[in-house]
């Protein structure tokens, strides 16, 4: 989450049109999902590993990590439609037999497994462009370019900026916790865990107090300007 | 200007946290709210800048008792403002320039009247440097120079500054008594809490000592500082520069570079081990 944020502010291309990166990405995630050609998903992965490597010079490690993030989930939707159940034998291309039933992959779900787990990795790279080079201050002024509902854009900007407090908010508790000996063993850690939430929820809503009065001295009226 | 009348202030669960409290802001033009943790500073500040109400006694602004509506709270904040202790408590935006320009965007400023009132406040703060960055990759010190240059940009008469210098370096520290007699130069009137006993007395003129949520003495800085049984009943004590006065015969300054242009004059060179 923070990883990817840092990434953002600090890339190569984080100083190019906001603009150009945007609607670049948009377009690249919005024509794989539209069109049906292994060979374009591979196109897009490579490129946009390409560009995000070595133009603006994010380690590939760092970079395959990124992207191996949701790959339980793909791993596991994938194999509930690679996997079919059936009586008969003669559709499998590979099986194995339980009682009279059968269970194993069919030609047309391998087909459509492979274009699925390509189609993922190719959107989640273009949505990877986008949250990698864009940092959220830049993302918030497109959006207001493209003349969004200034709610939404309000939203965007304080859940942003709370995420961000909130993370820190919890790190620091969760040091302070390792260096009272909180994680000692298992019961302990449950513990510590329930303590770790209830606080944090109270010093949340004892912020939120702090930021209600400083809103009142900065003479917020209803409408956040972005 | 401001003036509290005999004000107490009672939370909701009736604790006591201001008792019989009266100021007036007219006795100097930097004045000091002294008083150790708990003496009731930030509760005062809030009651100050009408977001608490007094539960007794009356806050005056221009000899005119406040109105507890938003109409007039819309007006009275533009004239009186305030500075946080803890900076991101003050700060909303996660993009400095968008942050500081928040107040004025609020009241409704032009674009290009924000611009340059911002970048002034920037300057003025030295946050100029960083005013693309996002909020959270500052430091403590640069946050803390953010959300000063949002309340500059507004342009206040009054600033109240709640603990200016609490938890930064002395660099930091050097650099916001800088800012704060700045604004003060420029005519406008200041009023700091702290309990760092030596930045008020090389600041401020006058000041208000609380101990246990009352005023229990109020004067000239000079005469404030000298009252060594008040400073200690209030958890305080006194500037180093008073007790080097007090106790080892040196005049009194107020502030340590005449102290030590003195010491030179007076032994040469000599004592110089730098």
């Amino acid at each position: 989450m923070l990883q990817i944020d840092k990434i953002a502010y600090t890339n190569r291309l984080t100083k190019i049109n906001p603009m150009l990166k945007f609607v670049v990405s948009i377009t690249l995630l919005f024509t794989a999902i539209i069109f049906e050609n292994i060979l374009f998903y591979l196109v897009i992965t490579v490129g946009i590993a390409m560009i995000l490597t070595l133009y603006a010079g994010i380690e590939l490690g760092r970079y395959i990590k990124l992207l191996l993030i949701p790959s339980s989930f793909l791993f596991m939707s994938i194999m509930t439609i690679l996997l079919s159940i059936s009586s008969s034998v003669d559709l499998f291309i590979y099986k194995i037999q339980i009682g009279n039933i059968y269970i194993g992959i069919t030609q047309t779900s391998l087909d459509t497994c492979i274009i699925l787990l390509l189609r993922s990795i190719a959107c989640l790279s273009a949505t990877y462009l986008l949250a990698l080079t864009l940092p959220m201050n830049q993302l918030i002024r497109v959006l207001k370019t493209l003349k969004m509902p200034t709610v939404v854009i309000e939203m965007v900007m304080l859940i942003y900026r709370f995420i961000m407090m909130f993370l820190e908010e919890y790190n620091e508790m969760q040091t302070a916790l390792y260096l009272k000996f909180g994680y000692g063993n298992l019961r302990i850690s449950y513990r510590s865990i329930a303590l770790l939430i209830t606080s944090l929820f109270t010093r949340m809503m004892s912020r939120y107090e702090e930021l209600n009065i400083s809103l009142e001295v900065k003479l917020y009226n209803g409408d956040f300007h972005v | 200007m401001i003036k509290a009348d005999n004000i107490s202030y009672k939370y909701k669960d009736h604790t006591l946290a201001l008792k019989d409290v009266s100021i007036d802001l007219n006795n100097g033009s930097k004045i000091a709210l002294i008083g150790g943790n708990g003496a009731g500073k930030s509760t005062l500040f809030l009651n100050l800048m009408g977001i608490l109400k007094p539960t007794q006694g009356c806050i005056y602004f221009n000899d005119k008792p406040l109105e507890y509506n938003k109409k007039y709270m819309y007006n009275y904040r533009q004239k009186v403002s305030m500075v946080f202790q803890d900076p991101d408590k003050q700060i909303f935006h996660s993009n400095v320039y968008d942050d500081v320009a928040f107040a004025l965007r609020n009241i409704g400023i032009e674009e290009e009247k924000v611009k340059a009132r911002v970048d002034e406040a920037l300057m003025k703060t030295g946050a100029y440097a960083f005013k693309d960055k996002a909020v959270h990759y500052l430091s403590y010190g640069q946050k803390k120079r953010v959300a000063i240059a949002g309340i500059i940009a507004l342009d206040s008469e009054i600033v109240l500054f709640d603990e200016p210098t609490a938890e930064l370096d002395p660099a930091m520290t050097k650099g916001i008594i800088d800012i704060i007699n700045k604004l003060s130069d420029e005519g406008k009137k200041v009023i700091i809490s702290s309990h760092d006993m030596d930045l008020i007395y090389s600041i401020c003129d006058y000041g208000y000592i609380l101990s246990d949520r009352e005023v229990i003495a109020n004067g000239p800085i000079e005469d404030l500082f000298s009252m060594d049984d008040i400073l200690m009943k209030a958890n305080l004590s006194q500037p180093w520069l008073m007790k080097v006065h007090k106790k080892m015969g040196v005049p009194l300054f107020r502030n340590e570079e005449s102290l030590f242009d003195y010491w030179s004059e007076l032994h040469g060179n000599s004592s110089n081990r730098s």
